[in-house]
């Protein structure tokens, strides 16, 4: 969930042992079927700033939000992240103890090639993925998958996971049965609304129609080119000069010069991401004083970063998760109130200040820009900042094994039920303490504990509530902003949405 | 000739030698463990280390470093961590828009760098001496970073006459796709070129057997071509030769601005992946670049001064 910015990292799969969220089942949403597109045909190009890795798992961001292009999961996240839409399922249902998923497959459902997708294919896929070095620990032990008919899949865990749906079956694609897993990865047998026609890795990736796809008569291009292009100023460049349609990052500094572009829109979209700077609590010793934790949130002018640094783009952190469904947007972001902080100080064990180092990413501007600001205003209270500019990959290293003080960071949800999320980011998930901050509360895990096992929504609203107020009150790390996606996209290219969890929807885009 | 050939090659086993050593264990004293980084960091401790063990990476450094020279003299260079296919298959993909672009680089460099070196030295202490050497303070100051931004402005984005980076698809589209960061890195590389053209060729102009090629009544065109360019181009040429090799490494900031698929981009993601196969392949690929480059400047050097071929053989 900490991502790395362009060209890296992990942007994480969800795990999935022990999770919650809403019974019952259905879709809560459908997905547009049976619309027309207003033109058909024509080709997109898509500048990137990275290559997925492989087609077939959720090896890391620019992987996650391609990945819909040629699969088709059962379900999928809804276009701003509020819930389900039904993909290769139509329906489904889960049973009262949270432990078996009945999926019903929709009829007529083909693979790129024609043959059709039944339910034995989806088995097959599943069992494929559980023993894929790529779906790693997702899959509880003693998961079983069965196909009581064609067009039924059925899942059965050990444990009760209230929330298994929303976590991971978004996730998880189909495949003809008995290929071979690992032949997807290169040359996947799509079911999505693209074909992956040629790939040349790091280069480019030409998707081409599906004329199979279930949702007819999408998608409306016949075809959509994936071009990597790391440099965000030549991404910038090129969408302006017409080369590009639309360029995935633009640099803040350009921003308002591209809006008064010709041919250009520059729309900023939500997303579940946001930033903060993680405070290693056993390495640095001070950043167990809860006292002084809340000053540095309060010495630390958040409006002004964005306003600095990134332009406007972007709205001070208010809750410990970002904005995923049960995200309590009535909290308050802790004010610039640099009085407060200093009695804070006053209070903690450490009046004096103490010396400190934050890990950012050499040549990411926007790191090194808020880590600037945060150094010069920590100084105010008497916390003196040496900043640590080490290579990306290093920087993560470093992280995983808690050799750091400060760490600044992007961390995002890739589900919309934030369990996963505020597992890992607060109450000790997958071991590695709090998202490697060695951050405790036996209160918060208290009510995780009875979240992992609550399925009614108002009662899990109520529950995430609790742990928001619990852990804001807490400061566990220091909160700067949520990420907004700022995109720039040629006039003509309609039809574009990209939900918070920024998969490429692009089978609703079409071109004037 | 063969004899001084042979010889050189034969002080390159060594060096390629080396080359492996140095390769091989750098990439791995950088923190970052591949596994963990392809399994991301949920994976399980004991899926982590299945996959160290499927990969090698468990067993002891020195055991990985015999295997994997053992797979390069079977012309082997690994299988890519990330990409999952043999790192020489990627690396082959790419090193066509490297090459493209060295040659390309060259060729403009020699162009302008010729050029303006005969002329700055013909007209010495003259309007265009003076303005070529400003041009070239100018091109020596100048990050790539920033002057190929302003290329891409001007050309790709103002004047429309050129493409925003990229490679293209076909000969005539790389030859567009490429002028431009081809002519940023010769309009680092040439000043060198013309500096070093410019001094050599004053001080063969001012030689005994210049001055008798005049007495003789050759024509200044005639004695240029046979008695002072021939003499003037030697430390032209090791001055090219050192900086190709600087070049190649600086592509990388070139590839990543112009959006070029070449193996300097390839190298920046293959180390933050720390996908180790593709690294080393990359680098191996570097250095037989370099190599070569400065086998063939020394046989370049001693073909037109066999005083050299004498000295670099003794």
């Amino acid at each position: 969930m900490d991502l790395r910015r362009p060209g890296f990292a992990a942007a994480l799969l969800a795990a999935v042992m022990g999770l919650s969220a809403c019974a019952g089942g259905g879709p809560t949403t459908t997905n547009q079927a049976g619309g027309a597109c207003p033109n058909k045909g024509g080709k997109l190009t898509f500048a990137r700033t990275a290559d997925v890795s492989n087609w077939a798992t959720q090896a890391n961001n620019p992987t996650i939000w391609a990945w819909p292009l040629v699969n088709l999961p059962l379900v999928r996240n809804n276009k701003d992240a509020s819930g389900l839409d039904a993909a290769a399922a139509k329906s489904w249902e889960t049973s009262s103890d949270y432990r078996t998923f009945t999926f019903h497959l929709r009829d007529g459902l083909k693979f790129s090639n024609g043959a059709p997708i039944t339910s034995a294919d989806a088995v097959d896929s599943f069992q494929s993925a559980m023993a894929d070095p790529g779906y790693a620990g997702n899959f509880p032990d003693g998961t079983v998958f069965s196909a009581p008919d064609a067009r039924t899949f059925v899942i059965k865990l050990k444990d009760p996971q209230p929330a298994f749906v929303e976590n991971l079956l978004s996730q998880v694609g189909i495949y003809p049965k008995g290929s071979k897993f690992a032949d997807m990865y290169t040359k996947p047998l799509s079911s999505g609304p693209f074909i992956l026609a040629d790939w040349q890795k790091g280069v480019k990736a030409v998707l081409k129609r599906n004329p199979n796809y279930w949702n007819q008569p999408y998608p409306c291009l016949d075809e959509v080119d994936l071009v990597v292009v790391g440099d965000s100023n030549t991404q910038s460049l090129q969408v302006q000069a017409g080369q590009v349609d639309i360029a995935e990052e633009i640099p803040p500094s350009q921003i308002a010069s591209l809006k008064s572009a010709s041919g250009v829109t520059v729309p900023t979209f939500p997303t579940l991401a946001m930033s903060l700077i993680r405070l290693q609590k056993t390495k640095q010793p001070a950043f167990q004083d809860k006292n002084v934790r809340l000053a540095m949130n309060y010495a630390i002018d958040k409006e002004a970063i964005i306003k600095t640094v990134l332009f406007g783009v972007g709205a001070p952190v208010n809750s410990v998760l970002p904005r995923t469904k049960f995200w309590d947007k009535s909290n308050s972001p802790y004010p610039y109130d640099v009085a407060k902080a200093k009695q804070l100080m006053a209070q903690s064990k450490y009046p004096n200040g103490f010396k400190t180092t934050v890990l950012t990413a050499s040549g990411d501007s926007v790191e090194n820009g808020i880590a600037t600001v945060v150094k010069q205003q920590l100084a105010v209270i008497g916390i003196d900042v040496t900043i640590q500019q080490v290579e990306a990959g290093t920087k993560f290293q470093l992280r995983n094994d808690k050799k750091y003080e400060m760490f600044m960071t992007n961390t995002s949800a890739d589900q919309i039920d934030p369990e996963v999320f505020f597992w890992f980011c607060c109450a000790e998930g997958y071991n590695i303490g709090s998202a490697w901050t060695d951050y405790h509360n036996q209160q918060v895990d208290d009510v995780f504990a009875q979240i992992q096992k609550e399925g009614d929504p108002t009662k899990r609203a109520a529950l995430f509530k609790q742990e928001q107020d619990l852990t804001w009150a807490d400061a566990p790390d220091l909160y700067i902003n949520f990420i907004d996606a700022t995109l720039a996209i040629r006039s003509n290219v309609k039809g574009f949405i990209l939900p918070p969890t920024r998969h490429h929807y692009l089978e609703f885009v079409y071109k004037t | 000739m063969i004899r001084f050939i042979s010889v050189r090659i034969l002080q390159l086993i060594p060096l390629g030698f080396g080359i492996t050593v140095v390769m091989f264990f750098l990439i791995r004293i950088v923190p970052g463990d591949p596994a963990k980084m392809a399994l991301g960091v949920w994976a399980t401790p004991e899926k982590v280390a299945r996959l160290r063990a499927d990969w090698g990476l468990d067993r002891p450094l020195w055991d990985q470093y015999l295997t994997f020279l053992n797979q390069l003299f079977h012309g082997d260079l690994g299988y890519s961590y990330f990409y999952r296919k043999p790192a020489a298959e990627i690396v082959l993909e790419r090193l066509p828009p490297e090459l493209f672009l060295i040659a390309y680089a060259l060729a403009l460099t020699i162009l302008v760098g010729v050029t303006l070196g005969v002329v700055a030295a013909l007209r010495r202490e003259r309007l265009p001496d003076h303005l070529i050497r400003g041009v070239m303070m100018a091109g020596l100051s100048l990050p790539a970073y920033w002057m190929g931004i302003i290329l891409l402005l001007f050309f790709g984005l103002w004047l429309r006459i050129l493409p925003v980076g990229g490679y293209g698809d076909s000969f005539p589209d790389h030859l567009l796709s490429l002028f431009l960061p081809a002519l940023t890195i010769a309009l680092g590389m040439a000043p060198l070129v013309i500096r070093a053209l410019r001094a050599s060729l004053i001080e063969t102009l001012q030689a005994d057997h210049v001055d008798m090629a005049r007495s003789k009544g050759l024509p200044q065109f005639v004695v240029l071509v046979r008695h002072v360019i021939r003499p003037a181009l030697i430390p032209t040429v090791t001055v090219l030769g050192i900086n190709i090799g600087l070049l190649i490494g600086s592509t990388l900031i070139i590839e990543s601005v112009f959006a070029i698929p070449g193996l300097g981009n390839l190298m920046v993601s293959a180390v933050s992946s720390r996908d180790f196969p593709v690294v080393q392949a990359v680098t191996l690929n570097f250095a037989v670049l370099v190599v070569a480059i400065n086998l063939l400047t020394d046989v370049v050097v001693a073909y037109l001064d066999p005083r050299a071929r004498q000295a670099m053989l003794a």
